[in-house]
C-alpha cells in the first residue's frame, strides 16, 4: 500500500501540491490526470523520493519513502526528458541501469530498443524526441520496479510508437504485475489502461475512483435535438455536440432503467462518457 | 551493484587513459629536457602533482553534476551516493598520493640511470616519498570536496547563492595548497609546520565536506544540473 498523508509541496511561496491524501493499493494502473501545472509532477516527484514534501508523509508497505534504501531501490520514476547524461550512448545509459537495478531484464531491454526502432551505438544527444522518449519507455519498463512511475513519458513518441508502448506495457504488467503510476494528458488514448484515475486540480486532489466508477457516472444522450433537450433538462451537462437534428449531450448524471427505457422510446441512445469528458468537466468546473 | 563499484567502473576508461597519457608526456618531457641539458627539476612533480590536482577537482565536480541524478534515478539514495562517492575519492587519493611519490622515485632512478639529472634536481629518498605522500593525499582530499561542494552550490540553489557557495568551496583547496603545497623542487613555500598544516587542511576540507553533505542529503533531483 502506498501512503499519503497529507502531502504538500512548495517551491518558495508558490504552493504545488497541497494537503493531499491518498491510499493507493499497489498491483494496479494508475492514471494521474491533471491540467498543466496542477502539481502532476511535484506529486510524482515527491512520491518516487526525487523530492522531500514540504509536509506530510509518504510511506510504502509501511515504510517512510524518502531516502529509503528499500524503496528508492524498487521505485523507477522516469520524467517526459531523459534523466541521462546527454554524451552517453544508449547502450550504456542500459548497461548502468542494469548494474543499478536489481530486477532489470537487459533481453527485454533489447526487444523494445528493436521495437522502437532505437540504434544502442547512438548518443542520448542525437536522439530525436520521440527516440528520447522510447529510450525512456525501455528504462521504465525493463526496470521492473515494483512501484514504476511514468510521467508524460512517451509525449514525444508517434502515435505508432506509442500504440506499440500501451501493448507492451499491458503484456509486460500482467506477465510481471506491479504498480504503475501513468501521468498523461492524452486521456482518450490512455484511459482504457488505467484501473484506477487520480485527479488533481491546483495541487488539490479532486478525485480517486475506479476508472469504471467514473464512466459509470455519466452518460451520453444522442438524438433527435428536441428530444434530447427534454430529457436532460434539470441536469448537469458536461458537454454537447449538434450535427444537422440530432445533438448529442454528456450528463453527469446516471439515469436509472426505467428513464433509460423512457428515452429509448422517444428515439434516444445511451453511451458511456469518456474519462476525457469526465476530467474536462471536473477541473474546468473548479477555475 | 554497490555505488562505489559502479563508480570504478564508470571511471576505470577514464582514469586509466589519463594516467598512461600522463606517463607518455613525462617520459616525452624528461627526453627532450635531458637532450639538452641536465633535468634541474622533478616533471612528474608538475605534472602529476601540480597538474593532477586540478583533473581530481574537476572529478568533484562531475560526480555531482552527473552522477548525482544518474545514481538517484537508477534507485541509490543520496546517502548511498555520497558514502560511496567518499570511499571512491577516499581511493582515488589514497592511490594517488603512493602514485606521485613513486613516479617521482622512479623518475629520480631513471634519470640517474641516464645521467640526465640536473643541479637542484630534487632526488628521490625514502623520507621524501613519506612526506610527498603526506603532502598529496590532504591536497587530494581537498580538490575532491572543493569540486563537489562548488557543484553543489550551483546545483541546489541559485547562481548567486552558487557564487557564494563556490567561494566557501574553494577554501579546502586554496587552504590545503597554501599550507601544503610542493613545488617542482619538492618545497613546500610556507614553513607552517606539517602537523598544523595537515590538522588545518584536514579541518576545513571535513567541515566543508559535512556542508556539502547537508546540501546534498535532500537535494531535489533536478532535469539538469545548474
Amino acid at each position: 500500500m502506498i501512503e499519503l498523508r497529507d502531502v504538500s509541496v512548495r517551491y518558495g511561496s508558490t504552493v504545488a501540491v497541497e494537503g493531499i491524501d491518498l491510499d493507493l493499493p499497489t498491483g494496479k494502473i494508475y492514471g494521474l490526470l491533471g491540467r498543466n501545472g496542477s502539481g502532476k509532477t511535484s506529486l510524482l516527484s515527491a512520491l518516487a523520493s526525487f523530492r522531500r514534501p514540504s509536509s506530510g508523509t509518504i510511506r510504502v508497505d509501511g515504510r517512510d519513502a524518502f531516502e529509503n534504501p528499500a524503496v528508492m531501490r524498487q521505485t523507477c520514476f522516469i520524467r517526459d526528458t531523459l534523466d541521462t547524461n546527454e554524451s552517453d550512448k544508449v547502450h550504456a545509459l542500459l548497461r548502468f541501469a542494469g548494474w543499478m537495478r536489481p530486477s532489470w531484464d537487459a533481453d527485454y531491454a533489447a526487444k523494445l530498443l528493436d521495437l522502437f526502432e532505437i540504434n544502442p551505438r547512438k548518443r542520448a544527444s542525437s536522439l530525436s524526441r520521440g527516440q528520447k522518449s522510447a529510450v525512456g519507455v525501455v528504462l521504465g519498463l525493463a526496470a521492473r520496479a515494483p512501484l514504476t512511475i511514468l510521467d508524460e513519458t512517451y509525449l514525444g513518441m508517434d502515435a505508432v510508437a506509442r500504440a506499440a508502448f500501451y501493448r507492451e506495457l499491458l503484456d509486460d504488467y500482467l506477465a510481471h504485475p506491479r504498480t504503475i503510476i501513468m501521468s498523461t494528458h492524452l486521456i482518450e488514448e490512455v484511459a482504457d489502461l488505467f484501473e484506477r484515475v487520480i485527479i488533481i486540480d491546483r495541487g488539490r486532489l479532486l478525485l480517486h475512483e475506479e476508472t469504471d466508477e467514473l464512466r459509470g457516472r455519466g452518460v451520453t444522450v444522442t438524438g433527435p435535438a428536441a428530444a434530447v433537450d427534454q430529457f436532460v433538462a434539470g441536469h448537469t451537462v458536461l458537454g454537447e455536440q449538434s450535427l444537422g437534428g440530432v445533438r448529442a449531450v454528456t450528463l453527469d448524471w446516471r439515469p436509472d432503467p426505467a428513464e433509460v427505457a423512457r428515452g429509448e422510446s422517444a428515439g434516444l441512445t445511451f453511451g458511456p462518457v469518456g474519462v476525457q469528458d469526465m476530467f474536462i468537466h471536473l477541473t474546468g468546473a473548479t477555475r | 551493484m554497490s555505488v562505489t563499484k559502479a563508480l570504478f567502473r564508470v571511471y576505470r576508461p577514464i582514469i586509466l587513459p589519463f594516467v598512461v597519457l600522463l606517463v607518455v608526456v613525462e617520459v616525452i618531457a624528461a627526453r627532450a629536457v635531458v637532450r639538452f641539458s641536465g633535468v634541474g627539476f622533478s616533471m612528474w612533480l608538475v605534472l602529476a602533482g601540480n597538474a593532477a590536482k586540478y583533473w581530481i577537482l574537476v572529478i568533484g565536480i562531475i560526480l555531482v553534476a552527473l552522477h548525482l541524478r544518474q545514481f538517484v534515478v537508477n534507485g541509490a539514495t543520496r546517502h548511498e551516493f555520497l558514502a560511496g562517492v567518499a570511499v571512491f575519492g577516499l581511493v582515488l587519493s589514497v592511490a594517488w598520493a603512493v602514485a606521485v611519490p613513486l613516479g617521482h622515485g622512479i623518475e629520480s632512478a631513471v634519470l640517474e640511470a641516464l645521467g640526465g639529472r640536473g643541479a637542484g634536481y630534487p632526488v628521490q629518498t625514502a623520507g621524501g616519498a613519506l612526506r610527498e605522500f603526506g603532502e598529496q593525499l590532504p591536497i587530494s582530499l581537498a580538490y575532491l570536496v572543493s569540486g563537489a561542494t562548488i557543484a553543489i552550490g550551483f546545483y541546489r540553489w541559485r547562481a548567486w547563492i552558487g557564487l557564494a557557495v563556490m567561494l566557501a568551496g574553494a577554501a579546502p583547496a586554496m587552504l590545503t595548497d597554501w599550507l601544503l603545497g610542493y613545488n617542482e623542487w619538492n618545497g613546500v613555500p610556507h614553513s607552517v609546520p606539517y602537523p598544523a598544516a595537515l590538522a588545518a587542511s584536514l579541518a576545513i576540507t571535513g567541515l566543508v565536506a559535512w556542508g556539502c553533505h547537508r546540501a546534498i542529503s535532500d537535494v531535489p533531483i533536478r532535469r539538469t544540473a545548474g
